[in-house]
């Protein structure tokens, strides 16, 4: 099971928080918080496993007792952006790697050049496409093509002018945060990059 | 009015930046009134608004009903808004939960995939049992969906209705099972997702679906589903060992043949969790799969890429339990990774290392980690002129230097380290060097300055996040939780251990123990600082050994500083432990003759302590007071006995007194009466458990009270003491037992600058003994400079009399000062070689390849007592129960946390005998929930029954922005129509029209709005009569 999907920015400001197990908001936060302090002191080098954060730290008693526990919580980190998965351990951590890749692409292709703005903006575009992959924490699609097409077909339905896409009007309504373009070349290996050509607001 | 959208919000917040407080508390102001708004899109707007500024933790449960109206909306823009707000908003205690029925229903009914597929997708987030109970039907119904767009969503929704309502399984079991033939390989991937979260809590209901599941692992194409098969796989192997067999082909050839490492990966963790290896342990087909396994998990090491490394050394750790042999062929690789520049894959390599070293690379290894504690400085210049030292290092250093290429150190280890990282690596050598009562240990003199070192690099006392206002439960629980000991005093422990088993080297230990009592105060500075709680066990050491003490003078006058009292409690009750020890060995030996000179000394040294112990015995620790009042009174005792006794006067034996000469003996309680505290029987180690094996004698009689008038005496003497004082006193008494007991002490957190002051005084410690270390071979590099000069001088005095050993004190023109020591010199110390021809001829014919191997002194090491007989099978109740207690308390902690208790053994057959035959306390609380379930149950079908058929009957194009609200106001109507049973039709005309009144009003002006939403909120819940009653009231 996955347990959560969070993204925030470098600075910490959450972007998408997705948790598949009912917790309170201040918890939310905290974790957020937590997780942040934890990926953010990382080296650019270092793996893409991080040790749990201590609010999901479990006491020697509990992990004897129960299996349900999240085990993994798993980052990559695209440009500006954090992109997040906790999950527990039928998941496969390589698999979520590759999964967290799979979400960028897709809102890549739907938005063109994905950038945090485009993600600020149409954050419920955001929830849609994640809502294609993963339902109630489980996996549900991994094709990028079938992922994208149900998103637009379902923004078609919609008919609502603002959320045809790509956002263009949002894009061209404010130019001035899309100063820097920043060569949104993600590290890791094994899977491609999603493009040589992607460009990236850098910040707000 | 202006109403902000979505977008004006984001940019407003952008615009106020630095102000954001202000202006989400405003914009959340709006969201209140909007959210209130008859004008659904007005609603709809301030809902999505409320989603976003969730997301920065502005919780947004109060609107919970604005959400359901939103998600009853016709439009399917904002029924999508409605549906996400649902998802990031609800509970399962939201109380507009129960609500929700109906919609839901009507949704999964609706004929557009997209609707559909957003109630499936909302339901999966808001499941509750009810919710779960009423639309298990519908759901099983769209399993079968003539879209695999839905199918695949209908099937995956399945787990979290089984979580909720585990009676689902049975019914829509067979349906499930169909799935797996589904023609659409997402729908099939789904379904194999759900059935491998089902059998994690049950494997034995899925053994049935294994030749499919089989047959799916061999055909299928899809990497997510195969790797989810092997996962599934590896929970039903232990159940059913056929399959081992079975699996092993087609997990091989995928290992062989695949170019993806995930999947690699999993089918490689597949087979060690399953337990396939561990079943075909020792056939060659095991052996032949298990080398596969590891070389292809070298290649993960080898490759470079941090993610593979990580998990490769996570199944690595794994298999070192089945193929220890295997793992530890691959030494090279996984040593590397133990100076990785990432943290979390060191920790990994030191886990693994932890299960696999063995004789020869324990040394090497705790090296390594040494060499990553010791702080980063800068004047890490080699000293010159030291070189002639190094030729003459011994032989381990050589074979270390050969097994170690160590890379240059700087780049390496201008990381500075995390405290909880160094607190984790001390743990980590102690664990490996002790590990199977020192079975790996080649030398323990090495080990004891180790531990000697590790104290040094003992990161400052951790702080706890919730600071130093933490109240004792938390404070126990934070101890407890992962049975976290201090790590000083974990290796004051080692320490204690190697002095008390290995006899040896016990005096090593003993001078060690001393160093560390000795120098406690430039050492551990009041100010904090790790490793403090070592003093423990050295204090305990240097009593208990006190024979072997190299300087007892020294050792008791640090021991009596009056610094220490200002020592953790625990400590200080071992150092007045410790004191009359020491006192004893200095003291008792009476063939010292008893002159004025010694007398004074004595009395002297006597006075001390008695000073000393006056001011604990006021101490508020009472384990302090106790033992710092007993000896006080024998202190005082021995004080009286000297200066009674008379000295031996120094004059010479007069020939003329006719021979007789005075002579006195020193006292007797000094030379009887306190050692006899302190001798008996040696201390011997004794396992954890063997007190329990002692049978308990059956006159022990533990029930009589041993003063029946106690509970007398305890009232007369509260009522005694009387009056207001009483009261005073009480509290005070009670603040100190309070402050002892339960309060965590204060912790005085060591600067950075008194960090380097104190790592400056130590180094200027090492420099006075006119000893720099040179940082060029082995130990050098990583024990302190002093501890090293020690052990060269040690080295050199063992080999002063080896013929085949040229000495270097001669030769670098140095003198050292002998470590040993004046008067006190022991002739015991200097080791005798013994000539062992067992190893000798080990030595010729073993491998010169390596160097020479690492001389192994022989030593005894003692083992447990009691060690024989306990059998260790009482141990397992007492720690399952605990468990279980703490299981259940820690439950409600953990947040993110899915409770699938139900699951848990959750059989597929009916269940009757066997769901009853289970625990009776568990089906007792079983009982309430299922009492309560029921009321709930019994609330959502009162809300149900009236509001059918209006739906049924009313024309769905009537004013659709009205929404719920409108629809809810029907159904009470409905009610009283079929309690009153007349009327039907008039009065339905009349709801709506009043409806529309109250609509137009509403428009205009929102505030009128609002109670009668609330009142019909309240009613709602009340009973079917007395709705449809007050309904019926409002309609007339």
């Amino acid at each position: 099971m996955i347990n959560a999907v969070l993204v925030f920015n470098n600075t910490g400001q959450p972007r998408l928080t997705k948790f598949y197990s009912q917790i309170d908001v201040n918890l939310q936060q905290r974790l957020i918080s937590e997780i942040f302090t934890l990926v953010a002191n990382r080296p650019a080098s270092a793996c893409n496993f991080l040790p749990l954060p201590p609010l999901l730290q479990k006491t020697s008693s509990e992990a004897l007792s129960d299996t349900d526990q999240p085990t993994r919580v798993i980052y990559r980190h695209y440009a500006t952006l954090y992109f997040i998965i906790i999950a527990d351990d039928l998941e496969s951590e390589l698999g979520l790697l590759d999964l967290i890749q799979v979400f960028v692409e897709c809102l890549d292709r739907i938005f063109e050049n994905v950038c945090e703005l485009d993600l600020i903006f149409n954050f419920e575009t955001l929830h849609q496409v994640l809502a294609e992959m993963i339902q109630g924490g489980g996996v549900v699609e991994v094709d990028r093509a079938t992922i994208v097409e149900s998103v637009k077909r379902a923004a078609k339905v919609t008919k609502r002018p603002q959320a045809s896409l790509p956002d263009t009007a949002t894009r061209s309504a404010s130019p001035s945060g899309r100063s820097t373009p920043v060569n949104m070349a993600h590290r890791g290996s094994g899977v491609t990059g999603i493009g040589s050509n992607d460009f990236v607001w850098s910040g707000r | 009015m202006f109403e902000k959208s979505l977008y004006d919000l984001i940019r407003g917040l952008r615009a106020h930046k630095g102000n954001e407080k202000a202006y989400i508390a405003q914009s959340l102001q709006e969201c209140r009134n909007e959210a209130r708004s008859n004008d659904m899109d007005i609603k709809c707007a301030a809902i999505l608004k409320l989603i976003y500024l969730e997301m920065f933790g502005h919780s947004m449960s109060w609107a919970s009903f604005h959400v359901l109206e939103v998600m009853s909306s016709q439009k399917f823009v904002q029924k999508r808004v409605g549906y996400l707000a649902a998802v990031q908003s609800f509970r399962l205690d939201t109380d507009v939960l129960m609500l929700a029925t109906n919609l839901l229903k009507k949704d999964l009914s609706s004929p557009n995939q997209f609707e559909l597929s957003l109630a499936i997708n909302g339901l999966s987030h808001i499941v509750s049992p009810s919710l779960a109970r009423d639309l298990t039907p519908d759901l099983i119904a769209k399993m079968n969906h003539s879209n695999p767009y839905i199918r695949k969503k209908a099937v995956l929704v399945m787990y979290k209705i089984f979580l909720q309502f585990p009676e689902a399984l049975r019914t829509s079991f067979p349906r499930l099972r169909e799935r797996l033939e589904d023609n659409d390989e997402t729908v099939v991937s789904s379904t194999v997702n759900v059935i491998c979260e089902l059998s994690r809590k049950n494997p034995k209901n899925y053994l049935p679906l294994a030749p499919q599941l089989f047959n799916l692992l061999t055909t299928s194409k899809n990497n997510w589903m195969t790797i989810k098969i092997i996962k599934l796989f590896s929970s039903l192997t232990p159940l059913e060992p056929r399959l081992v067999k079975k699996l092993v082909p087609p997990i091989s050839n995928i290992i062989r043949t695949t170019s993806a490492m995930s999947l690699l990966y999993e089918c490689i963790n597949g087979l060690i969790s399953g337990g396939l290896l561990t079943h075909l342990a020792g056939t060659s087909d095991g052996e032949d799969l298990a080398t596969l396994c590891v070389g292809k998990l070298r290649g993960f090491l080898v490759e470079g890429d941090s993610n593979l490394k990580y998990v490769a050394l996570l199944a690595l750790t794994k298999m070192t339990k089945t193929h220890g042999y295997l793992v530890a062929a691959e030494k090279d690789v996984i040593l590397e990774c133990i100076d990785d520049e990432d943290v979390s894959i060191r920790l990994r390599a030191l886990e693994l290392v932890v299960g696999m070293v063995d004789v020869e690379i324990l040394q090497p290894v705790v090296g390594r980690l040494l060499r990553q504690l010791k702080p980063v400085s800068g004047n890490d210049v080699e000293t010159s002129g030291r070189e002639d030292y190094e030729d003459n290092e011994e032989d381990e250093e050589v074979g270390e230097e050969e097994l170690v290429k160590r890379t240059p150190g700087p780049a390496r280890q201008a990381v500075s380290l995390p405290d909880d990282y160094k607190d984790g690596v001390i743990r980590r050598i102690l664990e490996m060097c002790s590990k199977d009562t020192y079975a790996n240990m080649p030398d323990f003199e090495w080990y004891i300055d180790v531990l000697v070192q590790l104290v040094r690099y003992c990161p400052g006392e951790i702080k706890k996040s919730g600071g130093q206002s933490l109240d004792d439960e938390d404070f126990e629980e934070a101890y407890t939780a992962g049975g976290k000991v201090d790590v000083g005093e974990e290796i004051g422990r080692e320490l204690r251990n190697v002095a008390v088993r290995v006899k040896t080297v016990r005096r090593h230990a003993t001078e060690a123990a001393e160093l560390l009592v000795g120098r406690s105060s430039t050492m551990f500075p009041v100010s904090g600082g790790g490793g403090k709680r070592v003093l423990l066990a050295a204090a305990w050491i240097v009593g208990e050994y006190a024979e072997h003490l190299r300087n007892p003078n020294e050792t008791i006058d640090s021991l009596l500083q009056s610094s220490n009292s200002s020592l953790p409690a625990d400590v200080v009750s071992t150092y007045v432990q410790a004191i009359p020890k020491v006192y004893s060995y200095l003291t008792s030996n009476d063939s010292i003759a008893w002159t004025p000179g010694r007398k004074t000394t004595v009395s002297f040294l006597t006075s001390r302590i008695v000073e000393f112990l006056e001011t604990l015995s006021s101490s508020p620790h009472l384990e302090v007071q106790e033992r710092a009042v007993g000896f006080l009174e024998i202190f005082r005792l021995a004080k009286e006995a000297i200066t009674e006794q008379p000295a031996t006067t120094n004059k010479i034996p007069d020939e003329d007194d006719g021979g007789i000469q005075e002579e006195y003996d020193p006292p007797l309680i000094l030379t009887q009466a306190i050692p006899s505290l302190f001798q008996g029987f040696e201390l011997n180690p004794v396992a954890p458990r063997a007190q329990r094996k002692v049978p308990i004698p059956d006159t022990l009689d533990l029930e009589t009270p041993i003063n029946p008038q106690l509970a007398f005496l305890l009232s007369s003497a509260d009522y005694d003491a009387g009056g207001g004082d009483i009261d005073s006193a009480a509290a005070a008494a009670d603040d100190e037992f309070e402050k002892f007991y339960y309060q965590k002490p204060v912790v005085v957190v060591e600067t950075a600058a008194q960090r380097i002051d104190r790592a400056a005084s130590n180094n200027a410690a090492g420099e006075k003994h006119g000893l720099t270390g040179s940082y060029q071979s082995g130990e050098d590099t990583y024990l302190d400079p002093d501890i090293v000069a020690r052990r060269k001088a040690e080295r050199r005095e063992r080999n002063k009399d080896d013929p085949f050993y040229i000495g270097s004190t001669g030769a670098s023109g140095r003198t050292t000062p002998n470590p040993l020591g004046g008067e006190h010199f022991d002739i015991d110390s200097i080791p005798i070689m013994k000539l062992d021809l067992g190893d000798g001829a080990g030595l010729v014919k073993g491998e010169g390849i390596v160097g020479a191997p690492v001389p192994r002194v022989k030593v005894e090491i003692a083992g447990d007592e009691g060690e024989g007989v306990d059998d260790g099978e009482d141990i397992e109740p007492v720690g399952v129960g605990s468990l279980r207690i703490k299981g259940k308390k820690g439950k409600g902690k953990n947040i993110l946390n899915v409770d699938s208790s139900n699951l848990v053994g959750f059989s597929l057959e009916e269940p009757e005998e066997d769901l009853l035959a289970q625990e009776e306390d568990v089906a007792k609380a079983k009982k309430e929930v299922e009492r309560l379930r029921g009321e709930i149950a019994r609330a959502a079908e009162r809300v149900r029954v009236p509001t059918v058929q209006p739906i049924v009957e009313a024309p769905p194009q009537a004013q659709p922005t009205e929404g719920l609200k409108k629809k809810k106001k029907k159904s009470k109507a409905a009610a009283a129509a079929a309690e009153e049973g007349d009327g039907d039709d008039g009065e339905k005309k009349k709801v709506k029209k009043k409806k529309k009144k109250e609509g137009d009003q509403g428009a205009g002006d929102q505030a009128e709005s609002i109670p009668v939403v609330k009142k019909k909120k309240k009613k709602r819940r009340s009973s079917t009569a007395e709705a449809g009653g007050a309904a019926g009231e409002d309609a007339g």
